[in-house]
């Protein structure tokens, strides 16, 4: 077990001798995606709630294929399928794109990620209080300026719950990266298993470190909630019967 | 409405392909069944091919079941480990670094190592004309560790893809530059029946490429051994061998190379 | 009609590959309504345990779910599809019994099941928080057992609860099922690419599948909103 870490040590952090991988390529996957698939939800949303029905129904349409249909599957469209198009083939520029494993790979992920963020964010913005808007359009706020103030912070504030449950999903889904030839962690895992034939510890490893990932994004998240909401009232804390056994070990905590 | 669903449910258990248990005179073989003529599926889903027929012949003559087991390249020595399947007859060649975790029965066929690439490139096996070209390799093959010992450290991109079918898919259309295989079977099926007349197959010969392959067993497990060893004599006595041989390879002779 | 049917039957077979992808579709199909069965199993005993006043049931509930939503799916299918394995057949033949092997298929449902047993357990505790405690306590003043009451009073109306979120992990079950490809059962999606691996056209493949998924996941949402209505007899809806 403990050669294997050796060895391997490096390629599951960040260099596996010619490129990045591991953790530091799963990173880049997640960091990306969810950025750009952010940025690009926001003007969708926008569009989701249109009142003009074309445009909704088009967004629609795109969120409905994306949420519908697995990311595996995605995932191949992308680099299998449109590469093996004659017209892509022809199209250098399209060529170029395509024949790399990484930019296939993002490619699916931020539209995948950018049609879930869309509806979330579709619905957050519905909610926003009408009575607000209203008093916005009293003092004679543009439309612009009323969704900047007024409609963007509130839809934000109500939906990081759900973000940070996207993006922990993305960040689970990112394991079928290996599939386009992407030297992320669970690759890197799969070469220790391939080299070593120690299947349950390869694998393990792998396992470990994508917990750790996952825990650091939920408390990061969650200080991040904390931060944003911090000119709103606590809600009251509820105790489960565990934490009250261990509430000794509790630091003082300013409530 | 309950019931019904109940029995759905049993039902469906039922019908689905639930798990087996061992019998003694059964023999699992385990195949990698992307590697056409020697292994591949038919459109049923049932896997045919060289190895399938010489091993289905050994079992004939050892009177047992022949159950054949699909699964991927790189989970074949980790399950015939975990005791998921009794051999492993799926092109493997007896390499170092296998016979040092799992036994190998006597030698079933021999061929060589080969690179395919398009004629029009010009690139020689070597690291050096490779420098800076893209190869693919199937994951947990032996090409896989040469590709990684002998090229990736000289400048050369190794790609390992999780089968052969994936390799020759970015072959054809220009992810990797060339990639390594069995010779044969690249001739065979890549080149013959593919009819891709541009390609040219490239003979690689290195102390890492062994050029014998055998049917894989765990190690001591003798009893496994004796039966196996004992059916491709058999095999080889009545030119079953033979028979089977020509209808696959026609004139090629892949035993007495 | 006989022209009509076979010109039918031709679209249908997809340059001969129709029949492996009808199959592919029902292996996906059984897999995931096996996998949903067992995850809402799994889902109600770990949202009772998580309820429970017992601390060791609690803490064993609480470290299933903080593992599930920690390690990805496909991670724990490799896990269990060659660690499991292992595990089992050590265990047999220390007790002696013939070797148990665990097919692509049982290692698929067990995974899934394990995994969304964690999700369904979140929305059976909240389903199970809803219900007024007043159902309860009536129970209890008619005499019902606590079985007995879990059987008639509080099973029902937490099937009522739950209900959207049954819908929701439906969904991404129905997405997961996608995964079992890269552990080598033949699903729709490993029947898609070997068509279209074998007659060169990849990408028309591709879309078929996206097809069927898009239409198995339209058929699931007409029969989710079909249950809906049936739960909701008897119940007055706020408008």
């Amino acid at each position: 077990m403990f050669e294997l870490l050796e060895t391997y040590w490096k390629p599951f952090l960040y260099f596996d001798g010619y490129s990045y991988s591991g953790v530091a390529v799963t990173l880049w996957l997640l960091i990306f995606s969810v950025i750009v698939g952010f940025a690009l939800s926001i003007p969708l949303a926008v569009a989701r709630n249109s009142k003009y029905k074309l445009i909704s129904w088009s967004v629609g349409l795109f969120t409905t294929v994306f949420r519908g249909t697995p990311l595996y599957l995605q995932l191949l469209i992308c680099y299998s399928g449109i590469y093996s198009l004659t017209f892509v083939q022809d199209q250098p520029f399209l060529n170029s794109f395509f024949r790399n494993g990484m930019s296939c790979t993002l490619l699916a992920f931020t539209l995948n990620t950018c049609a879930y963020m869309c509806e979330m964010f579709a619905g957050a913005l519905k909610n926003v209080n009408a009575g607000e808007i209203e008093a916005a359009k009293a003092f004679g706020m543009s439309r612009f300026k009323t969704y900047r103030y007024i409609i963007f912070p509130a839809a934000l504030k109500q939906s990081i719950p759900q973000y940070s449950n996207e993006v922990i999903i993305l960040l689970h889904s990112t394991t079928i990266a290996f599939t386009a030839t992407v030297p992320d962690i669970l690759k890197i895992a799969r070469d220790a298993n391939s080299a070593t034939y120690m299947t349950f510890q390869s694998f393990g490893i792998a396992a470990i470190l994508y917990l750790m990932l996952s825990f650091i994004l939920f408390y990061l998240f969650r200080r991040f909630e904390r931060y944003y909401t911090a000119h709103l009232p606590r809600p009251p804390v509820t105790k489960s019967r565990l934490s009250t056994y261990f509430s000794f070990l509790n630091k003082k905590r300013t409530q | 409405m309950k019931k019904l669903a109940y029995t759905a449910l049993v039902l469906l258990g039922i019908g689905s392909q639930a798990s087996a248990f061992a019998a003694n005179d059964t023999i699992r073989f385990g195949v990698d069944a992307t590697y056409p003529p020697f292994e591949y599926k038919l459109p049923d889903g049932s896997v045919a091919g060289f190895e399938v027929d010489l091993g289905n012949a050994i079992c004939e003559k050892m009177q047992k079941t022949c159950v054949w087991v699909p699964t991927n390249f790189d989970g074949l020595i980790p399950s015939l480990r975990v005791g998921k399947i009794d051999a492993i007859f799926s092109s493997l060649g007896i390499s170092e670094k296998r016979k040092k975790v799992i036994d190998f029965s006597d030698r079933t066929w021999s061929g060589f190592s080969s690179m395919l690439s398009l004629t029009s490139k010009n690139l020689q096996p070597t690291a050096k004309s490779l420098k800076g070209k893209t190869v693919g390799v199937q994951q947990g093959t032996m090409q896989e560790d040469f590709a990684k010992i002998k090229l990736a450290r000289h400048g050369v991109r190794v790609q390992s893809y999780q089968d052969q079918d994936q390799v020759y898919a970015d072959l054809l259309n220009g992810r990797i530059d060339a990639s390594l295989q069995d010779m044969t079977q690249a001739e065979v099926n890549f080149i013959r029946d593919g009819k891709h007349a541009d390609f040219t197959n490239h003979k690689l010969v290195d102390k890492l490429l062994p050029s014998d392959s055998a049917i894989a067993i765990r190690k001591g497990d003798t009893e496994m051994a004796t039966i196996i060893n004992d059916g491709i004599k058999a095999i080889h006595a009545d030119n079953t061998y033979l028979t089977i041989q020509r209808k696959y390879f026609g004139k090629l002779d892949l035993y007495n190379k | 009609m006989q022209d009509l049917f076979s010109k039918a039957l031709s679209l249908v077979d997809l340059g001969g590959y129709g029949h492996l992808i009808l199959q592919g579709t029902w292996m996906t199909v059984k897999l995931s309504l096996l996998s949903f069965a067992l995850a809402m199993i799994i889902g109600v005993g770990t949202a009772l345990m998580k309820s429970s006043r017992s601390m060791p049931l609690n803490a064993c509930a609480t470290l299933y779910t903080t593992l599930i939503r920690g390690v990805p799916d496909l991670v724990l299918m490799l896990l269990i599809f060659y660690g499991v394995q292992n595990w089992v057949g050590q265990l047999t033949v220390a007790l002696g019994l013939p070797f148990i092997y665990i097919d692509p298929f049982s290692a698929g449902v067990i995974t899934l099941a394990f995994i969304y047993g964690a999700y369904f357990s979140e929305t059976f505790r909240g389903a199970l928080q809803s219900i007024p405690e007043g159902q309860k306590e009536a129970a209890t003043a008619y005499g019902l057992s606590k079985g007995q009451s879990f059987r008639y009073v509080v099973f029902p109306q937490m099937m009522r609860f739950s209900l959207p979120g049954l819908s929701n992990v439906w969904q991404v079950i129905i997405k997961a099922t996608a995964l079992i490809s890269i552990i080598g059962l033949d699903d729709l999606i490993s029947a898609v690419v070997n068509a279209g691996k074998s007659t060169n056209q990849v990408f028309f493949f591709l879309i078929i599948a996206a097809g069927i998924f898009l239409i198995y996941s339209m058929l699931s949402n007409i029969a989710f909103a079909l249950l809906k209505k049936h739960f909701q007899i008897g119940v007055k809806e706020a408008n």
